[in-house]
């Protein structure tokens, strides 16, 4: 199969010789989606050196259709001649297949749907874009779970709180009838928009999660969290104008705070992976018993996982953070100081999907994240972290491409912690 | 059971060269259960094999079947209760004798031999019976050398010898790792057949994930010497390749948690 690809403003059109089959079909799908995350939602395939077309390739096709119109793109096969449009038209699909008169249309699809741009910037081979979404927008941040930090865990450090699709937060915790049912599965979580993902403290791997739907709102037994609440004031848009370029997670902190001229800050971001670095629970506190040294080294082994190298590459995570700059409203032991921006604090955590689109200008948050998880696992769960080790460091997080909702913070009350 | 105790081995101790191959082994495997062992190159896998099977006399620690202590007995003397495949498909067989005779010496293996006809028409009737259940159609060349068959036949006929007189025990060391995959395969499903069939409690070194997965009833990973998970009863039933697999991750990203890390993570981790 020999695949073209072609620019023709806002459309990508896809030139696709050979066999479209079982054996072709994820690779062609790959393909799409390389340009698709260039930023190009309207894509046509031409389909006129196409000569075979099975239901392998139709599925492969239906999924490129259905990822594209989820994030308002269009798609459309242009050219089908013979067994292809045959197998088409008598498969009920001859909805897919368009006139190529539209090819010269001169308006460029798309457009209308773009919000406009409030500030746009190139720095560092990165353009961002940011819209204002609610001037008087702000964020209040709640602290919950007592937890003090590499110690057993107490009854009292305990609580339950819910998260509807207004909450968004991070933490440790779990689902369960009580906080004692709990107790063996604590492990880091993150929520945003009804959504909640968290890897359960016994040794798994896979985060499990919950969605809310219809009157069912996930709740979580917490030992330590933070969550949000409120408007954001702004949405940035990155992404890299030059091949190679990525956005470090300090350099998206500091264009927050400088966005949102403040000092404290929220964020939750949907954003495609260039690599990430972290930590997470391998095994519960809970379980942590007074004799136990979980901060101690080798011990630290059996109760942390470190992520050994920069992982998820070209996955998605939905990032959520709370930063701030010094003095900072949080107490010490819920932001750390970053390695790289000592006068910046910040905690995050992120959940790692497989690469969805994300439409295009201004998109809502829930339904992005909805489409995140629709037919979806998540990959895996980290608390970001920076490596700053001289020569052996793998440095911190970066993201290729991605949209941050974000929004000054006020700080409800003090953490007792 | 089979119950192996604080098993330790150290090859060259005090040397530049030494290396902990067994630090403490404990491992029960219940009557009728099969286990496999997978674990990295050096985790210690065929190091834990050959000291049940008595190739080498451990350090420290005991090997015990049902309750007998066999941890002084030499390896002949275990031969008794522990029938052994090997990787290699021409260890287990003398290849100048034919089939007949190969399968005759297993049928006496741990007893007294005396001067009578070892290959009796009723015996090689019984041969016969028993290996046409291969369904390789070697029941007809009973008299050929087995040095002239393949090397899937060869390990089955070793597989079925070492599991003649229904060991206590069979160990089996990446007894497929060297054949074809097509023969490789037939060998393993024979394995299963067999170990069901005769009820047999079974030890299987493996670098196959998919073996590991599919074949055994219980499933212990090593490394550096140590058993470092287990898969066994519902985790067992619901583990596949992609687990292992992550399982395998897990300790190599263990082994990346070292001291300055660990610094990083108490400064950074609230």
């Amino acid at each position: 199969m020999q695949i073209e690809t072609k620019i023709a403003g806002e459309r990508a059109i896809l030139s696709v010789s050979g066999r479209l089959d079982a054996s072709w079909a994820e690779h062609f799908h790959g393909t799409v989606q390389e340009t698709i995350r260039d930023g190009h939602h309207h894509v046509r395939i031409d389909a006129s050196g196409l000569d075979y077309l099975s239901s392998a390739g139709i599925r492969s096709l239906l999924r490129i259709q259905r990822e594209l119109t989820a994030v308002k793109g269009s798609f459309g096969i242009i050219r089908a001649a013979g067994f292809v449009a045959d197998t088409l038209r008598l498969s009920g699909l001859e909805q897919l297949m368009v006139d190529t008169a539209e090819l010269s249309d001169a308006e460029t699809p798309g457009h209308a749907d773009r919000a406009p741009v409030d500030a746009v910037q190139s720095v560092g081979g990165i353009r961002f874009e940011t819209h204002l979404l609610a001037a008087q927008g702000k964020i209040t941040a709640r602290s919950a779970g007592r937890w003090n930090t590499w110690s057993p865990v107490l009854k009292v450090d305990a609580e339950e709180i819910s998260f509807p699709k207004t909450v968004f937060g991070l933490g440790i915790g779990a689902p369960g009838n009580d906080a004692d049912a709990a107790r063996t599965r604590f492990g880091e979580f993150v929520a945003a928009a009804g959504h909640v993902a968290w890897l359960p403290g016994d040794g798994s791997d896979t985060p499990d999660y919950l969605e809310q739907a219809e009157r069912f709102v996930p709740r979580l037994h917490v030992i330590q969290s933070l969550t949000g609440e409120g408007d954001f004031s702004h949405l940035i848009r990155f992404s890299p104008e030059e091949k190679g370029a990525c956005l470090n997670l300090s350099d998206l902190f500091l264009r927050i705070l400088q966005t949102t001229r403040s000092n404290a800050a929220a964020m939750v971001g949907l954003a495609e992976v260039e690599g990430l670095v972290g930590t997470a629970l391998s095994r519960s506190p809970g379980l942590i018993q007074p004799s136990d040294r979980p901060s101690d080294f080798p011990e630290m082994r059996n109760w942390l996982s470190f992520s050994g190298e920069r992982i998820h590459r070209q996955a998605q995570a939905l990032v959520v953070a709370f930063l701030s700059r010094d003095p900072s409203p949080f107490p010490a032991s819920q932001l750390s100081p970053l390695a790289s921006q000592p006068e910046l604090r910040a905690h995050a955590h992120a959940v790692i999907l497989p690469y969805r689109p994300l439409q295009q200008g201004v998109p809502a948050l829930e339904p992005a994240v909805r489409s995140l998880f629709e037919d979806n696992e998540p990959a895996g769960l980290l608390h970001l972290i920076e490596d700053g080790r001289p020569a052996v460091g793998l440095g911190q997080s970066a993201f290729i491409r991605g949209a941050c909702w974000c929004a000054p913070l006020h700080v409800e009350k003090e953490p007792t912690v | 059971m089979i119950s192996i105790r604080n098993l330790k081995k150290t090859f060259f101790p005090d040397t530049p060269n030494e290396v902990r191959a067994l630090r403490g082994i404990d491992l029960d495997i219940p009557d009728g259960c099969f286990t496999a062992v997978i674990g990295s190159n050096g985790s210690g896998k065929s190091t834990l094999l050959n000291a049940v099977a008595g190739t080498f006399f451990p350090d420290q620690g005991k090997v015990l079947i049902d309750g007998q202590d066999i941890t002084g007995w030499p390896e002949h003397r275990r031969a008794r209760l522990i029938g052994r495949v090997f990787q290699n498909p021409f260890a287990g067989t003398a290849a100048d004798m034919t089939i007949a005779e190969n399968i005759v010496m297993a049928m006496r293996r741990g007893c007294r031999r005396g001067l009578g006809l070892a290959l009796r028409p009723s015996v090689r009737d019984a041969i016969a019976d028993r290996i046409r259940s291969l369904n390789m159609g070697l029941e007809d060349r009973l008299g050929n050398p087995i040095g002239t068959l393949s090397g899937g036949q060869r390990q089955a006929l070793t597989l079925l010898m070492a599991t003649w007189l229904r060991p206590r025990l069979l160990l089996l060391d990446e007894h497929t790792a060297a054949l074809d995959p097509k023969s490789a395969a037939q060998v393993a499903e024979l394995t299963l057949d067999i170990i069901r069939r005769e009820k047999l409690t079974a030890l299987m070194v493996t670098h196959s994930m998919q073996q590991a997965v599919q074949l055994p009833d219980h499933i212990i990973m090593m490394h550096k010497g140590q058993i470092v998970r287990q898969f066994g009863g519902q985790e067992k039933a619901r583990v596949r390749v992609p687990d292992l697999l992550s399982a395998f991750d897990q300790l190599r990203r263990r082994e990346q948690l070292d001291e300055t890390v660990a610094d990083i993570i108490r400064s950074q981790y609230r």
